[in-house]
């Protein structure tokens, strides 16, 4: 048996009721967070895994930049993406308008997959987000929220709204060589919405988060029971 | 407490019989099923980690194969169709000298995924093999795997987006190759074994080796 700090068996089931230690997600390393105030970041002192990261505004800042993201998602589907033009004919085409394209030619899971991961995904994940901010913003224990929280990070990996913004660049390199190529209000829009997105998804810290929504929880809990 | 970097005594959350929730990081006793802050089930370690790395990768091996043999766009035009692997529009875009494009579709379809598949390789190797044991440079490459891994759908999306606009009618159309879903499988693949790969497994043989 490894040697322990906590040789006193009651010292430590204290320390661990506190809710201050945490096992270091990627060594399993028990960790006791040190006095979070004046702290920006804490790091796991064995694997250097990032157990928390504090930023100024840091609930403002990713409801505020949510919101924007969401306003921008909608311009970017209302308003054309992209025209291609030859000197014989021109083709417009919408952010769901290229979507419909791939499924006319009978690609179906191509477009699904496509489909998610530039625009369902990272959707859901701004609206959840929303929701999430919302419910800590009016202290309110909104239904499903911890369910809320629990999706936002399980997506979070797959919304790949900044690959697609490259992706694009790279086509567009090529499609030039073929044809003039305009770019319209909604391609704007969507680079505007996937740097707001991943600002906001950024802002959001897991371990700060849970905690708020743990206490919400209880406190309805609370309210409950009386 | 810290000299050393990893710790002579290190409290591991598992020698203490309790686990932490990668979900909520609330620690729960082993026994209990469910974590107590945010009842999700969760392990010690995950169960059959290695496995389902392994069984991952191969599937990402298997389907590189058709995603580099098989064209991955066609383009029927006036002067006829022509058909492109990767490594094709890879050499195509040098042939146009544009170069940082070459670069970024070769690191993106090419580099990474390899890399990607070696690096879990290893990382499964170190798992088991107490003598190639650094946690730490270990722990930095899987990071590093995890990082990258999704910036290899660029390809895919490219081929999404050039077939999407191009369809000038008559003059000139590009349809996606069956190596895009391919390819697109070795993406996803890759990204599941990253997930599925147990970090703490590396430690945890550190922590065996040094016993000793």
């Amino acid at each position: 048996m490894p040697e322990t700090h906590y040789q006193n068996k009651e010292q430590f089931v204290a320390i661990l009721k506190e809710g201050n230690t945490i096992a270091c997600h990627e060594c399993d390393l028990l960790v006791t967070l040190p006095n979070l105030d004046n702290a920006k970041i804490v790091k796991c002192p064995r694997c250097g895994y990032v157990i928390t990261r504090f930023y100024k505004f840091a609930l403002a800042r990713g409801f505020s930049f949510a919101l924007a993201a969401i306003t921008f998602c909608v311009i970017a589907n209302l308003y054309p993406f992209l025209t291609v033009s030859t000197p014989l004919n021109a083709n417009t085409i919408s952010l769901i308008g290229s979507i419909s394209v791939l499924i006319e030619i009978d690609e179906y899971l191509f477009a699904m997959i496509f489909l998610s991961m530039i625009l369902i995904f990272p959707l859901l994940i701004l609206i959840m987000l929303l929701y999430m901010l919302s419910a800590i913003y009016f202290s309110k224990p909104f239904p499903f929220l911890i369910l809320t929280y629990k999706a936002i990070f399980m997506i979070k990996e797959w919304a790949m709204a900044e690959v697609f913004l490259i992706s694009t660049f790279i086509s567009m390199v090529k499609v030039l060589s073929l044809a003039d190529l305009e770019l319209e209000i909604g391609f704007w829009s969507y680079i505007l919405f996937s740097i707001l997105l991943s600002i906001a998804i950024n802002s959001i810290d897991q371990l700060q988060s849970w905690r708020i929504v743990c206490q919400l929880e209880k406190g309805s809990d609370e309210v409950d029971m009386s | 407490m810290n000299e050393h970097p990893y710790f002579s005594a290190a409290i591991i959350a598992k020698n203490q019989s309790i686990k932490g929730c990668p979900m909520c990081s609330a620690v729960t006793p082993t026994f209990e099923e469910r974590c107590e802050g945010c009842d999700s089930t969760i392990h010690a370690r995950m169960p059959k980690s290695l496995q389902r790395t392994i069984a991952l990768l191969i599937t990402a091996c298997l389907l590189y194969i058709p995603a580099n043999v098989f064209n991955i766009l066609s383009t029927q035009g006036v002067e006829g169709s022509m058909e492109k692997t990767i490594v094709g529009s890879i050499i195509l875009f040098i042939d146009q000298g544009s170069y940082v494009l070459a670069m970024i579709v070769f690191f993106a379809s090419i580099v990474v995924p390899i890399g990607k598949i070696a690096a879990l390789s290893w990382l499964c190797v170190c798992a088991i093999t107490p003598r190639w044991s650094q946690p730490l440079r270990n722990t930095r490459l899987y990071r590093l795997t995890e990082l990258f891994g999704r910036w290899s759908m660029i390809d895919v999306f490219v081929v999404a987006i050039l077939s999407s606009l191009v369809q000038l009618d008559v003059l000139m159309r590009i349809t996606p190759g069956v190596a895009v879903m391919a390819f697109a499988g070795v993406v996803i693949a890759t990204m599941l074994a990253t997930m599925s790969f147990d970090t703490r497994l590396i430690w945890d043989l550190w922590e065996k080796k040094n016993e000793r």
